[in-house]
């Protein structure tokens, strides 16, 4: 009843243009949160959008909500479509350019093929934030705890703003999409955390070329994290990422590092 | 007259570091042996450096030529941290050496209001310069000691950091020095931990947790315990990586300063690590490299059979 009522509490603290993760224990803890997700959406007036399967036994989902079957979304993940270049033309009625707001339930557990790799999977994440952030909506991404590795989640936490529900498994730095190209860094970039960290640049530059983080509310950033960074842009071809408003520590440890003398792709503002 | 070009301290390369050590007592014998040194440095059209305490750098200012062939470093760039000691000479010759200029040092270190930690570092710092250096491009190093007030004991403990001495007018071989291995002093006895912590990865961010809390409840300023913090971190991580997996944290209050002493399994080769100022080029070797930089006192003790203890001081404010 606890763990029910901190993801109401959860969902209900979603604002819009957040992208926030969910880490269900079962598949019955999934639809029962779905529920609970669409039900809090409908009292709100806002619009839903799920996109994943329907719970085995349910026909209908309350809150009237629409539902896009992950196998449509596989197909097109194939042709290298998004989900949210599909709401068009599969869910117009969802647009958030129109009407009231729009909050989006992913089952990532049945729209990610098995073959996914981690790169792949944090640019879908990464684009999620981003198509959040652009249109307003707010997107909660749901990864069954039995469908994935512990680590594997506890990385891709760190593609999202923020975290509904179960919290034991927590993100040790947050990416938040502020405009395209331009990413918040909150939290610690650690040794444990400095391949997330990587894959995060990777898929930052992967949709734009040039990167602006902002590290503001990063706390803490160690060596391998630094490296991280910076073998991460130098892996992508013309790339140039611009850190702001990096605390002094975070700083002088980027003179210290020595790649400030030949790193030229990465500056500090 | 003793050519200024001095002997190597390797029979086999005629490069890297010449380490001089000035053994004087008073300031005339000061001013006579470097200025010495200096006239003839220059007169083989070398730049000479010179990184003193401020008030011996006020007397040569007075007595060297002022014509732009010696350059007074900025010797607040080194602290009172010894493990500063050589990434500045790093960073200072190379600039010179980029510019193709041959290159004379004077280095002279406050010795006076140090503790004994300090004072052990900075006699291990004097000696590790010879091998930082060892591959450089040649150079010398006038390293001035003042003898009045000293211990033989102390003179001694310098002069073992030395393979060549300053005779007020010319190089010869240093008896007392000691190539290696390097006899480090013991390190002193721990205080009475406060906090103790058992690390793996799991207990990293607890580990950073109990040490920023400790360090800011003691008044230290944000950005300094900030600082700590990242040392603390790097180290506990090269235990994690490197180190069997795990160690222990001890943490007390001594000698004006927050000590974190963190111990594991592991052994560290290579005196240098973390020492050399790292390029741009390599993978890894920075955590321990943060570390010195960032904490105003490292003692490192690592041994095969006992491990490795790690010693990072941060200074308390002084009190008003």
């Amino acid at each position: 009843m606890v763990e029910a009522a901190r993801l109401a509490e959860g969902f209900s603290a979603l604002r819009s243009g957040k992208h926030a993760c969910w880490f269900p224990e079962s598949r019955d803890d999934y639809a029962a949160g779905a529920r609970t997700f669409a039900a809090q959406a409908r009292s709100a007036g806002d619009r839903v959008l799920i996109v994943g399967e329907r719970p085995s036994g349910s026909r209908e989902w309350p809150g009237a909500a629409l539902v896009i079957d992950p196998a449509e979304v596989d197909a097109a993940f194939r042709d290298g479509l998004a989900p949210w270049e599909l709401f068009p033309r599969l869910a117009p009625g969802a647009d958030p350019d129109h009407g009231n707001p729009v909050r989006v339930l992913a089952q990532m557990t049945s729209l990610v093929p098995a073959d996914c790799g981690f790169d792949e999977l944090v640019a879908l994440e990464l684009g999620w934030g981003q198509w959040a952030a652009g249109s307003g909506a707010s997107v909660v991404c749901a990864f069954q705890q039995d469908g994935w590795h512990e680590s594997v989640l506890r990385d891709v936490a760190c593609m999202h703003s923020g975290q509904v529900g179960d919290r034991r498994l927590t993100a040790n730095f947050r990416m938040t999409c502020l405009e395209p190209g331009w990413w918040k860094v909150d939290g610690v970039v650690d040794f444990v955390a400095a391949s997330a960290f990587g894959a995060a640049v990777r898929g930052a530059l992967a949709r734009s070329g040039v990167v602006r983080l902002r590290f503001d509310g990063l706390e803490l950033i160690d060596a391998a994290g630094i490296q991280e960074l910076v073998f991460s842009v130098r892996e992508t071809h013309g790339a140039y990422v611009r850190v702001e408003a990096a605390n002094p520590t975070v700083r002088r440890l980027w003179q210290l590092s020595g790649f400030d003398t030949v790193q030229q792709a990465v500056e500090f503002a | 007259m003793t050519v200024f070009d001095p002997p190597s301290p390797s029979a086999e390369s005629a490069a890297g570091l010449r380490h001089v050590f000035y053994p004087y007592a008073g300031t005339d014998q000061y001013l006579q042996g470097v200025v010495a040194y200096t006239e003839q440095a220059l007169a083989e059209g070398a730049t000479v450096l010179v990184c003193a305490p401020e008030e011996r750098s006020q007397v040569l200012r007075a007595t060297l030529p002022a014509d732009g062939t010696v350059t007074f470093l900025d010797s607040a760039a080194l602290g009172r941290n010894p493990g500063l000691l050589i990434g500045a000479w790093q960073e200072w010759i190379g600039q010179r050496a980029r510019e193709g200029r041959a290159v004379c040092g004077l280095s002279e270190s406050q010795w006076a209001g140090r503790s004994a930690e300090q004072l052990s570092e900075m006699r291990y710092r004097e000696w590790l310069l010879n091998l930082a250096f060892a591959q450089a491009p040649a150079w010398s190093l006038l390293c001035p000691f003042d003898t009045a007030d000293q211990l033989t004991v102390d003179v001694l403990a310098m002069a073992r950091c030395h393979p060549l001495q300053w005779d007020g007018a010319g190089f010869v071989k240093a008896s007392d020095y000691v190539e290696g291995p390097y006899e480090f002093e013991p390190l002193t006895e721990a205080g009475n931990p406060a906090e103790e912590l058992d690390y793996s990865i799991a207990e990293l961010a607890p580990l950073r947790h109990l040490v920023s809390a400790r360090a800011l409840a003691l008044a230290i300023p944000a950005d300094k315990v900030r600082d700590f913090t990242v040392a603390v971190s790097e180290v506990a991580t090269n235990s994690i990586r490197h180190g069997g997996g795990r160690g222990v944290m001890r943490m007390w209050v001594g000698g004006g300063s927050l000590v974190c002493e963190l111990s594991d399994a592991g052994y560290i080769s290579d005196p240098l690590a973390g020492k050399i100022r790292p390029n741009g080029e390599q993978h890894g070797g920075r955590g321990l490299w943060f570390a010195h930089q960032l904490c105003d006192l490292v003692q490192i003790r690592s041994t095969r059979q006992d491990g490795t203890r790690i010693r990072l001081y941060l200074d308390l404010p002084e009190r008003p």
